[in-house]
């Protein structure tokens, strides 16, 4: 072996070792935006399922609560309507998700009203399903939260320097956090409606 | 629970000072009886010693004198256990009765162990470990069990000449609660005190979050909005939703407030729907008040009062942290 080949065995040895660690990172880099993405659309999957919940519960709620709320019929339809277009099927994602607000507001309008009827909050059935609902509402704005989390450490991963290189050429694009709505944002003091 | 001032004055007058004077005369009983013990064994001890001395048998001469040390040592330890155990029995279970009928107070029992362990809220088991004054029962609603913990860990060394030595380091001392909490979940979240990301920020969070990559900490690192709480706390869980499920915006406050006011590195788990806090302080929580106090400092209500105070801060926890708010499906 000459010193020439010699020289170009050890260059390509360096050369072969750099694109092999170049590789390594772009793997890893790779990697950790998929586990991120995923990590979002596993939290959105988690909104999903507290929403169906919330679905099935309704119905039920309204049937017990009508027999009491004689003044409500209004607030009871509009309840029962949104939650149909909820569940309707052709319903676009970014529609959806008005439809569940306007939802949870006029849940909330409901659990407010309640308080004027005290037959109802002394009805076994009632309060069980109230304890549900506050549940499910709950675990709703967890998994909120849960999303916005993933969502802010994905969007950080795709704009912050390396990462925003590897993230353009395999296509991803920002996400939108949920925008809590000014009624949720004064977070409603449950406790309270219940010492009333 | 009952503690306003009105309710304490006449639980004060009707039960407690009755006991409190009778207990004051045993006390002044013992002391006398130890001031006696002392006397006696210096008197023999030293005359023992000064017709040992004049019989010229050395050092041995001292020996009656450090016998007589040794009885009133051994005098003193008796005395005031007893003491210190009338105590707790008579007035401090007395004392935690009154604060809620539905608790109970065990002087010599203590958070086990085992359920210490079951926390997972240190990172090393600990090698040495005791306990004491443990209290249980319910406040409200909200079933609990709390007492004095101190637990060590020992560290080996070797000197130059290849000898083994050992250590004891403190792992935790102070107060260990278990209550149930107010709200079912499965999986396992830690509080923890952050000490890196206020040491480091943003790198310190990628060292917590490899932390838990490594198996170090249960589940990963999670991320919440309130910044005053991520600055004083790092949380580990093994469901990032249930986390959040846990530690509520108003949760999260409540905490934070909580640290305040015990003014110390508190750490909270909660796995399978308990919650453990511990709160490490060198302050020892409801102690006898000593054999030799100034004849009368008993009967002051002052004397009693700490601790009441002491016990309204043990269970402070339970209001704090609005435990007995049962307005979700577990009731």
């Amino acid at each position: 072996m000459t010193v020439a080949t010699g020289e170009l065995l050890v260059s390509l040895i360096c050369l072969g070792g750099g694109a092999l660690l170049l590789l390594v990172i772009f793997m890893a880099m790779y990697n950790s935006l998929i586990a991120k993405k995923n990590q979002v659309d596993y939290a959105y999957s988690g909104i999903d399922v507290q929403l169906k919940k919330r679905h099935d519960l309704i119905p039920n709620l309204v049937a017990t609560v009508r027999q009491y709320m004689e003044h409500e019929r209004a607030l009871l339809e509009r309840i029962t309507e949104l939650r149909a277009r909820a569940i309707s099927p052709n319903l676009p994602d970014s529609e959806r998700m008005q439809v569940e607000a306007a939802l949870s507001t006029a849940l909330r309008s409901l659990m407010v009203a309640v308080e004027n009827y005290p037959n109802l909050k002394a009805n076994e059935n009632f309060l069980h399903l109230q304890a549900s609902l506050n549940e499910i509402e709950e675990q709703l704005a967890a998994a909120r939260r849960a999303y916005n989390a993933a969502v802010t450490d994905y969007n950080n991963a795709i704009e912050m320097f390396p990462t925003n290189f590897v993230a353009s050429m395999m296509g991803l694009s920002r996400r939108t956090v949920f925008e809590a709505s000014e009624e949720e944002r004064a977070t409603p003091d449950v406790a309270q409606l219940f010492k009333q | 629970m009952s503690g306003s001032a009105d309710e304490f004055s006449q639980f004060y007058r009707e039960q407690l000072e009755p006991i409190l004077r009778s207990l004051e005369a045993e006390r002044q009983q013992a002391t006398q009886r130890f001031g006696q013990i002392t006397l006696l064994s210096v008197v023999v001890g030293g005359l023992l010693t000064l017709l040992l001395a004049a019989a010229e048998v050395g050092l041995l001469a001292f020996l009656p004198l450090g016998g007589a040390l040794l009885v009133i040592l051994v005098a003193y330890g008796v005395l005031a256990s007893e003491w210190s155990r009338q105590f707790k029995g008579r007035v401090l279970t007395r004392l935690v009765q009154f604060v809620s009928a539905e608790l109970e107070y065990q002087p010599d029992r203590y958070i086990s162990e085992e359920e210490f362990r079951e926390s997972l809220l240190f990172q090393r088991d600990p090698d040495r470990y005791r306990g004491e004054d443990l209290i249980e029962g319910r406040v409200g609603q909200t079933t609990l069990r709390l007492s004095e913990v101190h637990a060590e860990y020992e560290i080996e060394h070797y000197d130059s000449k290849g000898n083994r030595y050992t250590t004891w380091h403190t792992l935790f001392r102070g107060l260990f609660i278990v209550a149930d909490f107010n709200k079912h979940f499965h999986g396992i979240t830690l509080v923890l005190p952050d000490v890196e990301q206020s040491l480091l920020g943003w790198f310190g969070q990628t060292l917590q979050g490899l932390s838990a990559k490594l198996g170090m900490q249960p589940g990963e690192l999670v991320k919440l909005e309130d910044p005053d709480f991520e600055r004083a706390f790092k949380v580990y869980s093994t469901d990032q939703i249930e986390a959040r499920y846990i530690l509520t915006p108003s949760l999260m406050e409540r905490i934070l407030h909580f640290r305040e006011r015990t003014q110390s590195e508190i750490r909270l788990a909660f796995i399978a729907s308990r919650l453990y806090v511990a709160i490490p302080t060198t302050h020892n929580y409801f102690e006898a008040p000593s054999l030799f106090a100034p004849v009368g400092e008993l009967l002051k209500p002052e004397t009693i009062g700490k601790y009441l105070h002491e016990l309204q801060f043990a269970l402070a926890v339970v209001d704090e942290l609005n435990l007995n708010t049962r307005i979700w499906t577990k009731r």
